[in-house]
């Protein structure tokens, strides 16, 4: 079985790999990547000052896509550094890429950490109310998980200067300067969408649950309503959430970017924006550095949950 | 019977009408508005000057304004066709390409949706804003210099468009395999009708409703990413039709094409000054965020439609749902 599990998800990583590339190089099949360039290295050396002549239109160029594609796999095999282009400088890629990587990742995983405790605790506190009044939060969560995160994240940090200016209070630091990072505040904001998405599939999943016979059994022995809630029907939810938790971690990914705009880090995204124009290798390079570890993550953790399922029989 | 549910489906209605009376007030606006010249500083009573544009909330101006003292209310309002207009253009031309292409994958063998599946996974480890952005911006900002406003137009629609395409076919793809499955597609064929025939007098009447839920996510998502895009500087229409250029004679060319207040275009332009002046970008978020509430309610309205049509029957199914079966029990080994 391990061989078979093994095979299929070598070959959904080697597909996904060759979608990345064709990806990652379309702007090369669009446009005049080249010429453009050209024309903008020397507007930027101020060789060129009018640009009104210029008239380019959208092609469809094979032949440098394919070129593209192997230009940026070319340093895998040899050991070229990775530079890119910004305002008339070649500057190399890494490290100065791999940090702005850790700095956001260390974001995106506190983050993830703490929407799965923010929406584990507000499940389990859902959940001791009674049915009829479950409504209330949930219709709290519709019209929270509706809205878009742009919104959230502006209206989270308008509200922190709002009470720094009422009260001179600075919870957090607003946006990163120099030296000082807001470090506290991005987290808690990044966490709050993915801890409502947890919260919505816990919460169906837990009340699917409470459906069950054993959870009838549990209260016909006697035992208390929180206790069945936090060990049994928990221990059940976890396989439902851990199927979302794919679906979680993208929708934070996409998060991500408008956090990043907005509290001005410097962080991954950033510079994919900043750079992955002018610059599209650098796409295809982000997305391996998002794909590979995730990938492997998450085969890992669906391989160890089948031979949990395997060798338990059923799951209750 | 449909009828009435319908109006009872509070979620549906709710977000339907907001975004009708949405649209046709921005297109009356448009219509019978007149121009007004805008005033820079607010008097009170005795004519003292108040305040300098742009005016923070009040009850004059619901929204604030902007730096020349238009109205941020009916700026919005202005904006809207274009932007609720465009992202429903978008959201259709995608579920109309899908919904082809669906069709083709479902007439292709297996291998391909597997191929494409696996390729299509790529698009699911970058944000949406991420490859839209990399893609239109070359156009509209990098290279704008080499691009006409038409291509600045319809290249980013077309991008727009065809991001979600790959998905979305699989989506259609797989629905078909699920309808093809059911007895009566067998009879169908049994009776001889035609692949063809088959797929549009029984398989496609059923993919519609499904696929309208689909068009109002889309439209939600569009203008998610309209957002996104405008964050980062990118709305559709370019971001330099306001500047004036001269063509080689010396003469000014004029704005051919401007779509005025479009909401992407709102955020683009204040937010430099939203530390300063929040309402400016806040306005327009806003206005994205509710049309955003209005399509998800609309969404949550169709899904559930049950709900609020057997409204009666429910207390009955609820006492009846804790039937023991057989397969209720089984011996622990």
């Amino acid at each position: 079985m391990f061989k078979t599990y093994l095979a299929r998800s070598l070959i959904q990583f080697s597909l996904t790999s060759i979608g990345i590339m064709l990806i990652g190089s379309l702007p090369y099949l669009f446009f005049n990547m080249e010429s453009q360039l050209d024309v903008l290295k020397m507007v930027d050396r101020k060789e060129l000052t009018n640009t009104l002549f210029i008239y380019d239109t959208i092609v469809l160029n094979f032949e440098e896509y394919i070129k593209h594609m192997m230009t940026t796999l070319n340093p895998l095999f040899t050991d070229n550094a990775i530079q890119y282009y910004e305002r008339g400088r070649e500057l190399p890629l890494f490290p100065e890429f791999f940090d702005a990587y850790l700095l956001s990742m260390v974001y995106l995983l506190a983050s993830l950490t703490l929407a799965l405790v923010l929406g584990v605790l507000l499940t389990i506190l859902t959940m001791l109310l009674p049915k009829e009044k479950r409504a209330l939060p949930k219709g709290v969560l519709f019209v929270l998980e509706s809205l878009p995160d742009i919104f959230v994240i502006l209206i989270t940090q308008l509200t922190i200067i709002w009470i720094y200016k009422a009260s001179g209070i600075l919870l957090f630091n607003i946006a990163s300067g120099f030296n000082d990072r807001a470090f506290l505040l991005p987290i808690v904001v990044l966490a709050l969408l993915p801890a409502l998405y947890i919260f919505k599939y816990l919460l169906v999943s837990f009340e699917d649950e409470e459906q069950q016979l054993y959870v009838e059994l549990a209260r016909g022995k006697g035992l208390k309503r929180s206790k069945i809630l936090v060990v049994h029907i928990f221990r059940n939810s976890i396989l439902t959430l851990f199927n979302h938790f794919k679906g979680i971690f993208l929708f934070a990914l996409a998060n991500l970017v408008m956090l990043e705009v907005i509290f001005e880090v410097r962080g991954f995204m950033t510079f994919v924006i900043n750079h992955g124009v002018l610059n599209p290798e650098i796409v295809t390079i982000a997305l391996f550095m998002i794909f590979i570890p995730s990938f492997l993550f998450f085969t890992g953790m669906q391989w160890i949950l089948e031979r949990w399922l395997h060798g338990k029989g059923e799951l209750l | 019977m449909r009828k009435i549910s319908l109006l009872h489906n509070k979620p549906l209605l709710g977000g339907g009408l907001f975004i009708l009376l949405l649209l046709i007030g921005s297109i009356l606006y448009g219509l019978f508005s007149d121009p007004q010249e805008p005033q820079k500083v607010l008097l009170d009573e005795n004519n003292n000057a108040v305040e300098l544009a742009p005016f923070s909330p009040s009850t004059k101006f619901p929204l604030g304004s902007d730096l020349d003292g238009n109205n941020f209310l009916l700026k919005i309002l202005e904006g809207a066709k274009f932007t609720i207009g465009l992202s429903i253009l978008v959201a259709f031309f995608r579920m109309v390409v899908s919904f082809v292409g669906g069709y083709i994958l479902y007439l292709l063998p297996g291998t391909f949706r597997r191929l494409l599946d696996g390729l299509a996974n790529a698009l699911h480890y970058a944000p949406v804003t991420i490859f839209t952005y990399v893609l239109i911006a070359p156009v509209i900002l990098s290279f704008s210099w080499s691009y006409d406003t038409s291509t600045k137009v319809i290249f980013p629609m077309l991008v727009l468009i065809l991001i979600s395409v790959p998905v979305l076919s699989l989506y259609v793809q797989n629905e078909l395999h699920l309808i093809a499955e059911k007895e009566f597609i067998e009879s169908a064929k049994v009776m001889g009708g035609s692949h063809f025939q088959i797929f549009r007098k029984h398989m496609a009447p059923f993919l519609y409703p499904k696929l309208f839920v689909v068009f109002i996510q889309q439209v939600g998502q569009v203008l998610i990413v309209f957002a996104h895009l405008g964050l980062l500087n990118v709305f559709i229409g370019g971001s330099d039709v306001r500047i004036m250029e001269y063509d080689l004679e010396g003469e000014a060319t004029i704005e051919v094409f401007s779509m005025s207040n479009e909401w992407a275009g709102l955020i683009a332009q204040n937010f430099q000054y939203v530390s300063s002046f929040p309402w400016m970008v806040l306005a327009p978020v806003t206005a994205f965020a509710l049309t955003i509430l209005a399509v998800n309610s609309i969404v949550y309205g169709l899904t559930h439609m049950y709900t609020y049509r057997k409204r009666r029957k429910k207390s009955i199914e609820s006492s009846t749902h804790s039937v023991i079966r057989e397969d209720s029990f089984y011996m622990k080994s």
